[in-house]
């Protein structure tokens, strides 16, 4: 097995994500949406991927962050789920870092600190500390469910 | 959908030196181009079955008491959610004694299992790879690679099959496709900027809401408006406040807004939206696992414009609207008389002719309602069409002795009628009413392309039989001569 993870990362707010970037397919300019009337503002609508409907996840409202001011900019990951391919909508693109697990002998990731309660609690699966911040790596898996998403 | 098949069946059948007749229902039965794509192999291997193993010779035929030629019927319909398709023949059938043996042979199962098996299991063992009951290897079929293809390929698109068989009496293959990628006709409305989709399947008709009147025909009980049409008391749902869309300005205060009957459930309700666009075919797409608990939303669509549109789903609006279910009269509105017609007509769509006169036309025998300007009408070899949908539709109007064409300035309504691929048009000034005329139905001076005439609310109304009018400017309305075109 291969030592090196490989992260797609991106900020929202002055926090700093990734996601391996296996599961991001592709990031583009935030496509026209539909709302969808009966969600919560987790649910960002639907957008139309080349003929696939996707379901948008704005993460600010998945993070309990206030609403991104509309003359602010945003992008867009796809991102690949159990459940399909998802719209995550952020607020900037960072870069691609690649981690080397051997380094810290075995001991890849930080966990969340157990006083951390909160929506992070599920979506984060480890933190990766870089000279100047922490990195949160996500789990794509946990961006859409139920109990958060209808009103 | 079945375009190809007489061709495939005729050359066919003329090799092997068979006859074969070939039915075809529900050709107008609608799917999504890739759909089609993905099912045309599977289907053309399976109608090659049918007269390869399936269709004995005639000699073969009359000894078994046949007749000499066979017959192979494709039908299409929509049921349960799903595309049906199904391909008959009244040959041979398969012989489960030989899917025994060759399962056997080919180690499939067991002695034991085969004798425990059902006939419908057994059946399912010829959908395996290399099962082949034919005795004879032609260059056509019977080298056992085939129906498993099949199967892979309606598995691919999310379908099944199922085979029937009956040892001398024939087969039935039944291949079920999920609606969800099917193509339907539906009314795009506007509420609150917004597009939906209403399928047209539940849509039962379109009233305008003017301020002028806008307290015509509504009445309000206890703070709920109702709207009475023609006897009837249907509740007013808006639509803004089912979805729960957040109040914005002038909400209530629309100059003008439309209300939209449904029928479900056996219910109708009326949904006031703001705007009215026009009817499209739309691909409907599944939503994301999350989204399809929502009751309101069937799915959606992606519109000319590449965006995407909700469609409503007209039973979870109705049972969201606190509206609680009718078993029974699913199929009419409730307060129609209950005694069956004795005009033996059913609903009729009433309008007013170019000439002023009054006809009706069976509500059977209309697909849809075209607004137009008069000026849209444009005239070819003597007779009057009208540019649709990237086609040419002939247009009819009922044969005026009189010839008191009237308001040829202003709109005309075109009540479009569809037979297969084929359209006509009749052009009338305005539509007047749907009813179910009570009076019986006076075809004593028959003339031509009028059924006879009917009295409604006391006033003589010509009932129109499109297709012999269709006939009278030379259009044959039957799927042999006007099909052809590859859906």
């Amino acid at each position: 097995m291969s030592s090196i993870c490989r992260c797609t990362t991106f900020f929202v707010e002055r926090l700093h994500f990734g996601i391996e970037v296996e599961r991001v397919q592709e990031v583009l300019q935030p496509p026209p949406t539909t709302r969808v009337p009966g969600t919560e503002r987790v649910i960002g609508g639907l957008v139309n991927l080349r003929g696939q409907i996707l379901v948008v996840i704005d993460l600010r409202a998945r993070l309990d962050l206030p609403p991104r001011l509309s003359e602010q900019a945003s992008i867009s990951l796809i991102v690949r789920t159990n459940d399909g391919l998802v719209c995550l909508r952020v607020d900037a693109l960072g870069e691609v870092l690649d981690y080397d697990m051997s380094e810290d002998n075995g001991l890849p990731l930080d966990s969340l600190p157990d006083t951390v309660k909160g929506p992070m609690r599920t979506l984060v699966t480890g933190i990766w500390k870089l000279e100047k911040s922490l990195l949160f790596i996500l789990d794509p898996d946990r961006l859409i469910e139920t109990e958060i998403c209808l009103t | 959908m079945w375009s190809k098949f007489p061709r495939v069946v005729r050359d066919l059948a003329r090799s092997q030196s068979k006859q074969v007749q070939l039915e075809m229902e529900g050709d107008e039965t609608e799917l999504d181009r890739s759909l089609i794509e993905a099912i045309k192999d599977p289907l053309t291997h399976l109608v090659r079955n049918a007269i390869d193993h399936g269709i004995e010779s005639p000699n073969q035929r009359v000894l078994e008491g046949k007749s000499e030629s066979g017959h192979v019927v494709l039908r299409a319909f929509h049921e349960g959610g799903m595309v049906n398709i199904e391909i008959s023949d009244d040959g041979a059938g398969i012989d489960p004694d030989r899917v025994r043996q060759k399962s056997l042979d080919m180690g499939l199962a067991t002695r034991d299992e085969l004798q425990r098996m059902s006939s419908r299991q057994l059946m399912q063992l010829i959908f395996r790879p290399g099962l082949s009951t034919a005795r004879q290897l032609t260059d056509i079929s019977g080298r056992g690679v085939g129906m498993d293809v099949v199967k892979t390929n309606i598995d691919r698109i999310g379908g099944s099959i199922g085979i029937e068989s009956r040892l001398g009496r024939g087969t039935k293959v039944r291949i079920k496709i999920p609606l969800t990628l099917a193509i339907i006709p539906a009314l795009i409305v506007v509420c609150q900027g917004d597009r939906y989709a209403i399928p047209q399947v539940s849509l039962r008709e379109i009233i305008p809401l003017n301020a002028g009147d806008a307290t015509r025909g509504v009445e309000i009980i206890d703070k709920i408006p109702v709207y009475r049409l023609r006897g009837e008391l249907i509740p007013i749902v808006r639509l803004a406040e089912l979805l729960r869309l957040p109040r914005h300005e002038g909400s209530g205060l629309r100059p003008s807004s439309q209300l939209v009957v449904l029928q479900a459930i056996g219910r109708r309700i009326g949904l006031q939206v703001d705007e009215i666009r026009n009817t499209e075919e739309i691909v409907v797409k599944p939503l994301h696992k999350v989204l399809s608990q929502l009751e309101v939303f069937s799915g959606a669509t992606i519109m000319g414009d590449g965006r995407v549109v909700l469609i409503l789903d007209a039973a979870g609006m109705t049972r969201r609207a606190g509206i609680a279910e009718r078993a029974q009269d699913a199929s009419g509105p409730p307060p129609l008389p209950p005694q069956t017609p004795v005009s033996g007509l059913g609903e009729v769509l009433v309008c007013r002719a170019t000439d002023m006169s009054r006809v009706a036309i069976p509500l059977e025998d209309v697909a849809r309602l075209e607004q137009r300007r008069a000026s849209d009408i444009e005239l070819a070899s003597g007779h009057e069409v009208l540019p649709y949908r990237g086609r040419v539709m002939s247009l009819v109007r009922k044969q005026t002795l009189a010839g008191q064409n009237a308001s040829d300035d202003g709109n005309v309504t075109i009540v479009v009628h569809a037979a297969g691929d084929c359209l006509v048009g009749l052009v009338v000034d305005s539509v007047l009413d749907i009813v179910r005329p009570a009076e019986q139905l006076d075809c004593s001076q028959r003339q031509p392309g009028i059924l006879g005439r009917v009295l409604i609310d006391s006033q003589i109304t010509e009932v129109i039989d499109i297709r012999e009018l269709a006939r009278s400017i030379g259009v044959h309305l039957s799927n042999e001569v006007c099909g052809g075109v590859d859906k």
